[in-house]
């Protein structure tokens, strides 16, 4: 995982110098630099092992109150 | 130079391969455990629901015409709460459903198929074939549609063919035996998946040639890939039986691996696997788009090709820790009609409710 988040930073690092050569502007730069900065933390979180959230179980407990109603409804 | 937006024909294809995508495995298992038998009548009764919801998205995209979805959302909300709403939208639907999706093709390629390869590998793999069609442009994945549409439709012809001689009519009897009720459960979770995801070709309606067609688009698709699910559902059922096909992960590729005729004719499940992976390549396609230029609106930059790499490194650990569990993933296909009851049809109700209100409010007004 650790050769994965090299990777990552080196796709980054192109991706700033890439928008630099395109726009004169800072937004591109800054705005994928956000976005790798966040990748980073997610997968950083991910490759030391620490817990990330179950999508899938949440989105299945935030709709089991009324999902469960519709299935008492059609039994 | 060619058109950069997507055809009427290109974005039939994709979105008829869209729909399919890996409901086609999964799709006979969770309708007869609920519907046994007549799980085929469910898949009638959820395209039924998915046509009558049809004209409701047409009315948005009608009126949303040429303009993106977040930009219409800001000129009708105003721009903080029209973003909220994009928010939303990315939110409950492209993100999460991009997410399942990537875990379905890791668990079915893992479980199925290369049982020794790590999932990330397989992930990764997935990921960067879709990130290279995307980086190519819209409209190289559309004239991708419209080369591999027809060979995908084929093979799943032969496929289902080859079933021929397993086919027992007698499994499907007696036709109704619990009632309608169930019935219409099962066909609410296939509305729900992958039906009412209403956001997803909301946001590629502008990037057509002609956004009108978009309805047109989403009424063919919806017959090819309902007609492939009643195809894989009712031969699933009249080679296996209900109570198998019930407790089967992937059911549809568990029949193909057992066709064997005169002990030549076999491995017919190579031709589902290649089935499967263009499907999965198209939805994921689609999914990551939409997140992309969805994402791209809100926060305004300009281009959202520097978002894809970025979106995908994020999505893979999600995908990994989805669900851990079968059991977890069947609750959660049971839940996700609710789910997306809220955010595909209460949601883009509202909107449409909103802009009905609005124009009716403006000529007074005036």
């Amino acid at each position: 995982m650790a050769y994965f988040i090299l990777f990552t930073c080196a796709l980054a690092l192109y991706l700033t110098l890439a928008s630099r050569n395109k726009s004169k502007s800072a937004a591109p730069i800054a705005s994928a630099l956000t976005a790798y900065g966040i990748a980073l933390i997610v997968d950083g979180w991910h490759a030391l092992g620490l817990p990330l959230p179950r999508i899938g179980t949440w989105v299945s407990n935030f709709s089991r109150p009324i999902a469960g109603m519709i299935y008492d409804y059609l039994q | 130079m060619k058109s950069r937006k997507l055809s009427t024909k290109q974005a039939t294809m994709w979105l008829s391969l869209y729909y399919t995508g890996s409901a086609v495995l999964v799709a006979p298992a969770f309708l007869t455990s609920v519907a046994k038998q007549d799980a085929w009548i469910s898949v009638l009764v959820a395209l039924g629901l998915h046509m009558i919801s049809l004209p409701l998205f047409g009315a948005l995209v009608r009126r949303s015409g040429t303009t993106s979805v977040g930009e219409y959302l800001s000129r009708l909300l105003g721009a903080p709460f029209g973003k909220a709403v994009l928010a939303l939208l990315l939110l409950t639907g492209p993100l999460p459903i991009m997410i399942f999706n990537l875990k379905d093709l890791i668990d079915f390629t893992s479980n199925d198929i290369i049982n020794r390869t790590p999932v990330e590998a397989i992930a990764y793999l997935a990921v960067a074939t879709v990130l290279i069609g995307l980086f190519l442009g819209l409209a190289t994945i559309g004239r991708a549609a419209e080369l591999l549409f027809p060979i995908v439709v084929f093979l799943a012809l032969v496929m289902f063919a080859s079933q021929a001689p397993a086919m027992r009519i007698y499994e499907i009897m007696p036709i109704g035996e619990y009632g309608f009720k169930p019935i219409v459960a099962a066909s609410l979770l296939l509305f729900g998946y992958p039906y009412l995801e209403p956001s997803v070709p909301w946001m590629i309606g502008c990037r057509m040639e002609n956004p009108r067609q978009l309805i047109k688009a989403l009424r063919v698709s919806a017959m090819v890939s309902g007609a492939l699910f009643f195809l894989a559902t009712f031969v699933t059922i009249i080679t296996s039986g209900p109570e198998l096909t019930a407790q089967l992960s992937f059911p549809t590729y568990f029949k193909a691996k057992m066709i064997n005729i005169g002990d030549f004719y076999q491995r017919v499940e190579s031709l589902l696997s290649f089935i499967f992976f263009v499907m999965m390549f198209f939805r994921q396609s689609m999914l990551f788009f939409v997140s992309a230029t969805g994402i791209a609106e809100l926060f305004a930059i300009k281009n959202y090709r520097g978002l894809l790499v970025p979106i995908a490194l994020i999505m893979m650990p999600l995908a990994f820790n989805a669900w851990s569990n079968p059991g977890e993933l069947f609750d959660l296909d049971k839940n996700w009609v609710a789910f997306r009851l809220l955010f595909g049809l209460i949601l883009p109700l509202l909107i449409l409710l909103i802009a009905v209100w609005r124009q009716k409010r403006a000529p007074a007004a005036a």
